[in-house]
């Protein structure tokens, strides 16, 4: 009897000492719902999670003893399984907040979920202007964009500059429409005209050819689209490749000369425009610093997608470290996610409490051919651009 | 409409109507000889692209792609045809349609797990990257290319089904499968070949598209439904059918895109059911023994 | 009769339900012209199409010069030697007529007897050389006839197979087939002929069997059919 006593006496001592580290606090949870998996956006799910954990890394790693803690969570690109890696993130493994997704088709499930169970849902890219405006939520924030806020400012721009006609082209879907209509609103204001508006449909078509058909015979001065990724590539290669380069000036969204799409683009990139939150030549420190450290690591440049990654990081554990680390008040980690300003990568951020969109500058850039290839030049920077409410009552 | 922009999406019609031509031919023929219908068609479309694509990285030339490509799709529908659809022909069309069917997600999944799931380009050639100066039009080089290519595969086609002895076994095949049997003609073996044909064909569609298109796993799903559409409208069984379906399918496309935007999607539908209405069997169906 | 050229025992074949051939048993000698007789939907045309293996056998035994060929591919009973005329002539439209020819000609199997050849069958039918360039399609229905034929005998066959040679044919063309189906049986060819044409069929027959219901009913030398008027009223109505 004796020795089963001092064995169960030694088995709880050492269940004790194995349970050691558990007496410290719990780490604070982060939980990414991003497509690791499927769809286009792999590329930029892993930009934006690689770069969250470098700024959190950065940062130190925890907040007032409580490490941070980053959980990812593959949505395959599908918005139920984005829903249901939610649902498991906050009632399984007790994230403090959701960070996703990447494109609007997941951007409703995510956001009805964060909406109803009370979870601060940070969004690292997608644009959708309603989401900060008519449908915002207090528990609804946005690090990266609204598609109004990318664009309102080139066509007033671009009037300025002479080109005073313009053709549209984008694909035929929510954030296509958006850029669209937010561009042509400036343009039309500052006395520019749309001499032609093409939507084909949304999908992996690339071949542009009847479109630059249709836009050469419109003859504008210039043409304003809205692409990314493989599509983007395409329409800059072909643009140049139609004889359209010499005579209409191309110009964007700025993910249509995106770092990811400069080495296959060429020399196709030579003198198209480009308008966007973040471009990897920005002259400051902290960008300096993000880019040395991003390129040391994956011998490549950081594109905008890791620049919204790593500020997404910072604004977290800057939220953080105003709270002490004290994450059970959902509603004070809102408060205090409104309440700081950070030096990011893309200048000076801060989360406006009146659209929970993130206010920041926005640059205007062009591929210039330098040195056998093609750079990104800023020529002009707009500060502290905010949206108006759009509806949104918070 | 000016005429610069006539030239131009003529042009482009052209060259999207050659691609579809070479993918449907093998489509076409196979099912005029057999009745067989291979929904995994555009499966070997995107295998071309994709072994095209490798071996163009690993061999840096273009012109490889335009070897591997091709011949990976050649074999691979070999074994397709060894293991599943020699004993597929007999049974129902439901059953062809549903097996095939499935082995479309089967590929794109291989694909997935062998190529990952990004979106590839391959460059044209570098003769054949710049643009030419044709009809006062400034047009893409690589795009002429492939409007040649197109051609001059049509006519070695024709010739090859018109002036050999395969073609005409083919032919007879196409026209009377059983008295060509009987007559001792071993229609399985052309079939095979034929079979065989049509999928290098539709992997140097693959290639050939790669440059103005991308390449990602799915991509045959885009193709699919203009290339069974192409078949329906010309008539299946024959290389002119094919032809003249992928010309009218092509122009319809390109025009449709720009001309009646809100109509776009449905316009090779329309076509395709304007001709059903007046030429039940297509535009120019095989000749059956009376 | 182990001396047969073919030799049919207890063959059943069917298109689905319900077997059309019901134990077929025949024999085909060399050199010897068999007439195959029976009313309409009695099976004719499917013994042929089954000895061809166009139809496969669910049942019985097809041997063909001492090969058993039960169950084979049509290419490789073809090849064996056997030629075939089928019913419906079996043109290919997208074929010229030389094209039609030549598709399937073969050498003769064996040595014996004077191989056909292009110029042969020319020799023959001066009719198919005028057309030879023309489309299989647009022939007559006695030129499809002369050209089906044609087409067989240059496959050199031993036994050639004759589904109603003078179906729909006006009666001058009927009497050139027949002109030229007794040239082939003087170069000692065997033929199997199906014929709804009693006279035509008996014109130069040496052997005749009658089929009724799936089964062959009788069978004899064309001298004892002649006299066997029960067979006659019985299993063709005359």
């Amino acid at each position: 009897m004796m020795s089963a006593y001092r064995a169960a006496a030694v088995a709880a001592l050492a269940a004790l000492l194995a349970a050691g580290p558990a007496l410290a606090e719990e780490p604070i949870k982060i939980g990414l719902v991003l497509p690791f998996s499927g769809g286009p956006y792999v590329p930029l799910a892993n930009e934006i999670a690689d770069s969250l954990a470098m700024a959190i890394a950065d940062a130190g790693g925890e907040v007032d003893g409580r490490k941070i803690e980053v959980l990812r969570a593959d949505s395959t690109h599908k918005p139920d399984v984005a829903q249901a890696m939610a649902k498991k993130l906050v009632f399984e493994d007790k994230v403090d907040m959701l960070v996703g997704p990447v494109g609007s088709n997941e951007l409703t499930a995510l956001f009805n979920f964060a909406n109803q169970s009370k979870t601060p849902l940070l969004i690292p890219n997608a644009g959708d202007n309603e989401a900060t405006g008519e449908r915002c939520s207090p528990w609804v924030l946005r690090t990266s964009f609204s598609n109004d806020q990318i664009v309102r400012e080139m066509g007033p721009w671009m009037v300025k500059h002479g080109y005073k006609t313009a053709a549209l082209i984008a694909f035929d879907y929510a954030a296509g429409h958006q850029q669209m209509d937010g561009f042509k609103r400036g343009f039309v204001k500052a006395g520019g005209t749309i001499v032609s508006e093409q939507y084909p449909p949304f999908g992996p078509i690339s071949d542009f050819g009847p479109y630059l058909a249709k836009i050469k015979e419109a003859k504008p001065a210039a043409v304003f689209t809205f692409f990314a990724g493989p599509p983007a590539t395409a329409l800059v290669k072909q643009f140049s490749e139609f004889g359209l380069k010499d005579q209409i000036k191309l110009a964007g969204a700025g993910w249509l000369i995106s770092p990811l799409n400069l080495p296959g683009e060429g020399d196709a990139a030579a003198g198209v425009l480009g308008i966007l939150n973040y471009v990897p030549t920005i002259d400051t420190p902290q960008n300096k610093a993000f880019q040395a450290e991003f390129q040391a690591k994956y011998h490549r440049t950081a594109s905008e997608f890791a620049a919204q990654g790593y500020d997404t990081g910072k604004l977290i554990v800057a939220a953080l470290a105003a709270v002490k680390g004290k994450t059970a008040d959902k509603a004070a980690l809102v408060k205090a996610l409104h309440s700081v300003t950070v030096q990011g990568t893309r200048g000076t951020l801060r989360i406006d409490s009146k659209t929970n969109n993130i206010i920041q500058d926005i640059y205007i850039y062009e591929g210039k051919k330098e040195g056998g290839k093609v750079d990104l030049v800023v020529l002009d920077k707009i500060p502290a651009v905010q949206d108006p409410p759009n509806g949104c009552k918070l | 409409m000016d005429s610069g922009f006539l030239v131009l999406q003529l042009l482009n019609g052209l060259q999207f109507a050659m691609l579809l031509f070479l993918l449907a031919v093998g489509l076409s023929v196979v099912f005029g000889m057999m009745n067989f219908i291979n929904l995994a068609h555009g499966t070997l479309y995107m295998v071309g692209a994709f072994v095209g694509f490798t071996a163009a990285a690993r061999l840096g030339s273009f012109w490889a792609a335009l070897v591997a490509g091709p011949a990976a799709a050649a074999a691979l529908g070999a074994i397709f045809y060894a293991l599943l659809l020699r004993r597929m022909q007999a049974a129902g069309a439901m059953k062809q349609v549903l097996v095939t069917f499935g082995l479309i997600f089967v590929g794109i999944d291989a694909v997935r797990l062998i190529w990952g799931d990004y979106a590839q380009t391959l460059p044209a050639p570098a003769p054949l990257s710049g643009s030419v100066h044709i009809l006062g039009q400034v047009y893409p080089a690589y795009r002429l290319f492939i409007i040649a290519l197109g051609l001059a595969l049509a006519l070695v086609l024709y010739l090859g089904l018109e002036r050999t002895r395969l073609g005409a076994v083919v032919r007879a095949g196409v026209d009377d499968r059983a008295t060509a049997a009987a007559l001792g003609l071993n229609v399985e073996r052309a079939f095979f070949a034929v079979f065989c044909l049509g999928c290098a064909l539709a992997g140097l569609a693959g290639v050939v598209a790669a440059p103005v298109l991308e390449i990602y796993p799915g991509m045959d799903m885009t193709v699919l439904i203009p290339t069974l559409i192409v078949v329906v409208v010309g008539g299946p069984g024959r290389l002119a059918g094919a032809f003249v379906g992928a010309l009218l399918i092509g122009m319809a496309e390109t025009f449709g895109a720009v001309l009646i935007p809100d109509f776009a999607s449905f316009t090779i539908y329309a076509v395709m059911a304007l001709v059903l209405l007046f030429r039940p069997r297509g535009l120019l169906p095989a000749r059956h023994a009376p | 009769m182990s001396g047969a050229l073919l030799q049919l025992e207890q063959v059943r074949a069917s298109y689905g339900s319900g077997d059309v051939l019901q134990g077929v048993s025949l024999a085909a000698a060399a050199g010897r012209v068999l007439s195959l007789l029976g009313r309409n939907g009695a099976g004719k045309t499917t013994v042929l199409k089954t000895i061809m293996g166009v139809l496969a056998p669910r049942a019985g035994s097809i041997r063909f010069a001492g090969n058993d060929i039960t169950g084979a591919p049509p290419h490789r009973i073809a090849r064996a030697g056997l030629g075939y005329v089928p019913e419906t002539r079996g043109i290919f439209p997208s074929l010229s007529v030389l094209e039609n020819l030549t598709v399937a000609a073969r050498g003769a199997a064996e040595a014996g007897g004077e191989a056909w050849t292009l110029d042969r069958v020319f020799a023959l039918f001066p009719r198919l050389h005028e057309r030879r360039h023309g489309g299989g399609g647009r022939l007559s229905g006695g030129e499809q006839q002369m050209l089906a034929i044609g087409r067989a005998l240059l496959t050199n066959p031993r036994l050639l197979l004759l589904d109603e040679p003078t179906e729909g044919l006006a009666p001058i063309i009927v009497d050139g087939i027949e002109q030229i189906l007794r040239q082939l049986k003087s170069t000692g060819l065997a033929i199997l002929l199906v014929e709804q044409n009693l006279p035509f069929a008996l014109a130069f027959a040496d052997e005749v069997a009658v089929l009724g219901k799936g089964q062959v009913r009788w069978s004899g030398t064309a001298a004892e059919f002649a006299a066997a008027e029960a067979v006659k009223h019985r299993w063709l109505g005359l």
